[in-house]
């Protein structure tokens, strides 16, 4: 009977130990127990989650989403030892649904990087490729599913974080748009970027996950309360839309990468979608808008670990300053301490309207630009990420790393939905991927196209 | 030295003292996303990046104490092209 822990030990025995970190906390069957709803799913692998009825599926869980009596630490030494007090909402709607929450997955420490291998628990690697990048920073959430490990996980997304593992991985990642996914209880990064969104293997599977997780929820004050619509029952897949295809983007990717988004626009026009070729922004003022508010951001956020409020304590000090400034230097890693620091200096006097005033209004630029661009289409299809997977190997430097999230932080930026569908392989056996986006209420649209992108691919 | 005296506003600002071989990797990498930030002054060109004038809403204290200016970096980074930083190429 294969189990979780099962699994782990396997990979232990086979001398897998980089798949260990992908499931940092193994909860126990008794506890597992606790958490769901009935019929516990025995039989991890081989079965699609549809087949199950929906009942006590096994989901895997991003180590900054709180669930009662877990150590969720952020993948950081500074949350070492917490246990979470209570649920976040979404763990509530997805136990409310029938889904069984059972272990945390590695992530960059506090969702700040590309590649997990910012955490503090050490690297993922990717299941695809040992020797490349599993992309980040939900990259623990998207092993998993890549691997057979789970069915399916909750991963979070501030610039990328679900869709540019997703692409790495081969499997189907999903923002929703702002508001319609609850983050209270969610440990955040830049809380006006945010949301938390479902890996899974197949597009179907996406929608069952987020029709379990989404809704209003009034403990989150930025929670929109529009209807409820299950997007599971209305899959549509013989629909065709206005596509928006931004060419410029696409020829910014590599060969292989490129050649493979092509023939998947060129097989849906071939289907009797009417595809548009427009331009999109500047993406250099982009990425500078987005690093200057997402570090704005987090260096307010992660201003309550202080080893008093939250997080480790340092031994000995001697006075209140020295607590604070010791217990956050000991605690952080290095990737967080720059982005805490770099949104500090954005945040200062003096430079507050040159840069985070400034970025807003980029911002603001951007909600606009998509607002006229889909005056003209349904849906924008552009690539996730520029490249595929890359080696650990590949030493980025920290803007090359920005560059790698060019296609999917504007989405953050505007709040709208978007999802990321594998649609083939490269010659070394690498998943290709493309970007679906929608208008916020039009999320429908992303997974009526993504499953006829998914069926091509399958081909 | 201008960086140095940056890199000690921000430890104070965000409460963390870096180690020395941490500020030494930081230092640098500061300095270049800071000038890969200034592009936002491009978007507008209508607030001057250096306007000592500009407060921020949350902090009174007076701008010109500031010791450190975005000036010195374009000036010593050699990345900057007519006021823009170069973005590099990662593929």
């Amino acid at each position: 009977m294969k189990t979780i822990e099962t699994i782990i030990k396997q990979n232990k025995t086979a001398g897998l130990k980089q798949n260990i970190n992908d499931l940092i906390t193994v909860i126990s069957k008794e506890e597992r127990n606790k958490n769901r709803v009935s019929g516990y799913v025995e039989e991890i692998q081989g079965k699609e989650l549809q087949d199950t009825g929906n009942n006590g599926i096994p989901i895997a869980i991003k180590n900054n989403i709180n669930v009662k009596g877990w150590n969720i630490d952020c993948s950081s030494k500074i949350l070492e030892g917490y246990i979470a007090p209570y649920n976040a909402t979404v763990i509530d709607n997805l136990i409310k649904n029938g889904f069984a929450p059972y272990g945390t997955c590695n992530m960059d420490e506090f969702a700040m990087g590309s590649t997990t291998a910012t955490s503090y628990h050490g690297k993922t690697t990717n299941p695809k490729n040992n020797n490349c990048v599993p992309g980040g920073s939900s990259g623990g959430s998207a092993t998993v599913v890549a691997e057979g490990t789970a069915f399916c996980s909750l991963g979070s997304d501030t610039g990328g974080s679900i869709r540019q593992p997703a692409a790495f991985t081969g499997t189907v990642g999903f923002k929703p748009a702002y508001g319609h996914v609850s983050r209270f209880g969610v440990i955040a990064y830049a809380s006006s970027l945010d949301q938390v969104g479902p890996i899974t293997k197949t597009v179907k599977d996406n929608a069952l996950v987020y029709d379990a997780i989404k809704g209003y929820d009034p403990k989150d004050t930025t929670s929109l309360d529009i209807e409820y619509k299950s997007i599971y029952n209305e899959i549509d897949e013989t629909k065709k839309y206005k596509i928006i295809v931004i060419r410029e983007y696409i020829e910014m990717c590599e060969s292989e990468l490129r050649d493979s988004i092509l023939e998947t626009i060129k097989y849906l026009e071939l289907q009797g979608h009417k595809i548009i070729e427009k331009k999109l922004f500047n993406t250099d003022l982009l990425i500078s808008a987005y690093y200057t508010i997402a570090s704005a951001e987090a260096s307010s956020n992660l201003s309550r670990f202080d080893g008093i409020k939250y997080g480790h304590r340092t031994k000995e000090p001697k006075d209140l300053e020295e607590l604070y400034v010791n217990s956050r230097s000991e605690g952080f890693g290095q990737e967080v301490k720059k982005r805490i620091m770099l949104g500090s200096f954005v945040l200062s006097s003096g430079y507050y309207e040159a840069y985070y005033k400034k970025a807003k209004d980029i911002q603001e630029y951007i909600k606009q630009e998509f607002n006229k661009i889909f005056e003209e289409g349904d849906l924008i299809l552009m690539p996730v990420t520029p490249t595929t997977a890359f080696t650990f190997d590949k030493e980025l430097t920290d803007l090359e790393m920005f560059l790698n999230d060019i296609f999917t932080i504007s989405i953050n930026m505007a709040g709208l939905p978007a999802m990321s569908v594998p649609n083939g392989k490269t010659k070394d056996n690498m998943p290709t991927a493309i970007q679906i986006i929608s208008k916020s209420e039009e999320e429908q649209k992303i997974f009526n196209l993504g499953v006829q992108i998914e069926n091509n691919s399958e081909k | 030295m201008e960086q140095k005296k940056l890199i000690e506003k921000l430890e104070t600002l965000s409460k963390i003292k870096l180690k020395k071989e941490e500020k030494e990797k930081i230092e640098n990498k500061l300095e270049e996303i800071i000038g890969f930030l200034d592009n936002l002054s491009t978007f507008d060109k209508t607030i001057e990046k250096d306007n000592q004038d500009n407060k921020s809403i949350y902090r009174m204290e007076d701008c010109k104490l500031q010791s450190v200016s975005i000036e010195d970096f374009y000036n010593k980074n050699n990345k900057v092209e007519n006021g823009s930083f170069k973005v590099p190429k990662i593929l």
